[in-house]
């Protein structure tokens, strides 16, 4: 009962309506809600078909592309990297300048002066930087890691951004087993809600934030504070049917806006098995945690500074993930991150590679929800004895 | 069952400042006022007594029960705040209703409960209007009414008629009465007449310690003898102002009456029979809780 009581009240907050209009202009916007146009075919074998191009581990090709990039950034001594995501030219200082020329004259046997640009007579010379043949994979990618170390990190030698000099044909082969995942495993649907979720992950990582500050400044704006703490009724179950009440009035239009862009396809696979769940699935499996996550940010800091600077924190994370999130757009992941990408049709092998690091991400972000919230019940609690919270202050 | 409230040895500070000192109080079922100052810690005393504020030291038990025992207590206490509103879009039975659920009362219990105190607080024809158009008489009239959802022991109300019309403040003072009959109701105010009208046991409250705690006819019977009036030219005022406290003046055939505290009768004053404000302002005097109320001029 209390439950829908908190719904109504959410459902007639200007802020509730503001979140709905932006989740369906957005997605409107991002050509989302309609995926008729981006009908999954199976690949044919004919003489030069093109079925695209994909980033692959293939040495070869890897090293000497990755060697020349650092060559030239090394001669304009200006470095593209995403530390934190933010775009950033790095200008390296004579003494690092140095180091990343010993790392150049190890992989291509020119001596560091020379790349340097000095001889004897200190006049500049033109020299030309070719990788050594008999270099492995592994010591590369150690100078290149080392490179990465010089740059400062999240530039294009680190571990996981080298694989993007990579960039290969996709062959028949590959194509049909692309394919028979999206048939076998996605049954189409998955492959079209996993692109949604990546869409739409990004609203639904922040907007919760402005609802649940909300309903927690609701009390007070409305001078309530006072006839609700002296209620019998217990922190728990207040604040956690507070905290559903939000994550329902969330979920639910996400629910029906995945529904109304997975069913613009449905048609289109006359005959096929598809997975009538699959939206649903996908909105609790992997956006159900960046909501979760956003709401009990804004419950906590909220509770805890009677201000909305829950807005600040969750943008500030919500930022820079979004800013990391451009390296990993294909479906990589990490154990912290807040929104997952996948931002491509299929994929699925990526999808099914990665499965176990998403799974365990979005386990640790619903967890750590459920300490923001289990943290909020605490604080709320305090504030009715009086503990902490504006009646410690003196008061007339 | 218990029915009392007692308070032993309670202080409580607001950092180095000590917002009340040494308080003990038995209340009984039944009106009981509490007359203070603004500032003079009532407040405080209330959010204490409903769980809103801790205490430094001191005893409580409500009904029995430790104030520690804060579930316990929020089941037997209602309480009406000074300053207090609700959500503005809610309707008076939706907020009713709201506040009956965080309550604990079942839905057939509440729609009866809500149905009958709407009734006794003159409401039941406003249910559906929104609070937000709700006169301040009738907010405060739906406060005593969500304070009585739950059918409290004790029933807290802080301040309840400021700002209310006599009519208003006088409907107010019978509801309370009204609903005294069945359970311990403290009444904290700054307004005498309020105490007069409605309580038979009071304690003054004075920069947090109790100055009086007893009868109405026990603070009245202090004050006898001490309270005089007497008709004066307007010369003469500067002068008795200087001299004496005095409670009230008007002016009549062209003569000041005077109404004044003194503890011996001047020429050509009269001793009168004390009244509840005599006595609260005699108090105050006596204690050294008051220097000067030159007629209303500091």
């Amino acid at each position: 009962m209390l439950f829908l009581k908190e719904i109504k009240k959410i459902a007639l907050t200007i802020t509730f309506i503001v979140f709905l209009v932006a989740l369906i202009a957005i997605s409107a916007s991002q050509d989302i809600l309609d995926f008729s146009d981006m009908i999954i075919t199976a690949p044919l074998q004919l003489q030069g078909e093109d079925f695209g191009i994909q980033t692959k581990e293939v040495p070869e090709q890897i090293m000497p592309s990755a060697f020349d990039s650092l060559c030239e950034e090394f001669a304009a001594n200006e470095y593209v990297a995403y530390p934190i995501g933010f775009h950033k030219i790095v200008k390296l200082n004579d003494n690092k300048r140095e180091k990343m020329a010993e790392i150049i004259s190890a992989l291509s046997d020119v001596p560091v002066d020379d790349i340097l640009g000095y001889n004897t007579d200190n006049d500049k010379i033109d020299i030309e930087l070719v990788l050594k043949e008999d270099v492995s994979y592994e010591k590369f990618k150690t100078y290149m890691r080392r490179a990465d170390n010089l740059i400062g990190g999240g530039s294009q030698y680190s571990d996981t951004n080298i694989l993007t000099f990579g960039y290969v044909e996709i062959t028949y082969n590959e194509a049909a087993e692309q394919y028979n995942l999206i048939l076998e495993y996605d049954h189409f649907t998955g492959a079209y809600a996993r692109l949604f979720c990546d869409y739409i992950g990004f609203l639904i990582s922040i907007l919760p934030v402005f609802i649940s500050i909300t309903v927690c400044l609701k009390d007070r704006r409305a001078k309530m504070r006072d006839l609700i703490y002296t209620r019998q009724i217990s922190s728990f179950k207040l604040v956690f049917t507070r905290f559903l009440a939000v994550l329902t009035m969330v979920i639910i239009p996400t629910v029906i806006l995945a529904y109304i862009s997975n069913l613009s396809v449905w048609n289109h696979y006359d005959g096929m098995v598809l997975d009538y769940l699959a939206p649903l699935k996908y909105v609790l499996g992997w956006l159900l945690p960046s909501a979760m996550i956003s709401i009990a940010v804004g419950m906590l800091f909220t509770e805890l500074t009677n201000t909305p600077i829950a807005i600040a924190i969750q943008g500030l994370w919500w930022f820079i993930d979004i800013n990391i999130g451009v390296s990993r757009l294909k479906g990589v992941h990490n154990l912290f991150e807040l929104t997952p990408r996948h931002n491509s049709l299929g994929n699925t092998r990526i999808f099914l590679d990665e499965f176990n690091t998403l799974f365990t991400n979005r386990l640790i972000i619903t967890g750590i929800a459920f300490m923001f919230v289990t943290a909020t019940i605490f604080v709320y609690e305090q504030k009715r004895r009086g503990k902490i919270g504006g009646y410690g202050k003196i008061e007339k | 069952m218990d029915n009392t409230i007692r308070i032993e040895n309670l202080d409580k500070y607001y950092g180095n400042k000590q917002a009340l000192s040494n308080i003990n109080l038995t209340v009984e079922q039944g009106m009981f006022g509490l007359l203070g100052r603004n500032g003079a810690g009532k407040t405080t005393l209330m959010k204490i007594l409903t769980t809103l504020l801790q205490k430094k030291n001191g005893n409580i038990t409500i009904c029995g029960i430790p104030i520690e025992n804060s579930k316990e207590i929020r089941k037997i206490v209602g309480y009406l705040p000074q300053d207090f509103s609700m959500y503005p879009t809610m309707s008076v039975f939706e907020v009713m209703n709201y506040l009956g659920i965080l309550s604990g009362i079942g839905a057939k219990e509440r729609k009866d409960r809500i149905a009958f105190l709407l009734k006794k607080v003159n409401l039941s024809d406003h249910k559906d209007k929104k609070v937000k158009a709700l006169s301040g008489g009738m907010k405060r009239r739906l406060g005593i009414a969500q304070a009585l959802l739950n059918n409290p022991k004790v029933l807290i109300v802080d301040e309840p008629t400021v700002g209310l019309d006599p009519e208003e403040r006088i409907r107010f003072r019978n509801l309370l009465c009204d609903v005294a009959s069945e359970r311990i109701v403290i009444l904290s105010t700054h307004i005498v007449g309020d105490i007069e009208a409605t309580c038979e046991k009071i304690a003054i409250l004075n920069e947090g310690s109790i100055l009086y705690y007893g009868t109405v006819s026990g603070l009245l019977e202090t004050a006898k003898g001490n309270v005089f009036t007497k008709a004066v030219d307007n010369g003469e005022l500067p002068k008795l102002k200087k001299e004496y406290h005095i409670i009230s003046m008007h002016t009549h055939d062209k003569k000041t009456h005077i109404r004044f505290l003194s503890d011996v009768c001047i020429d050509g004053a009269e001793s009168c029979e004390p009244n509840i404000e005599d006595a609260y302002m005699f108090y105050l005097w006596k204690n050294g809780a008051t220097t000067d109320f030159h007629g209303g001029e500091k």
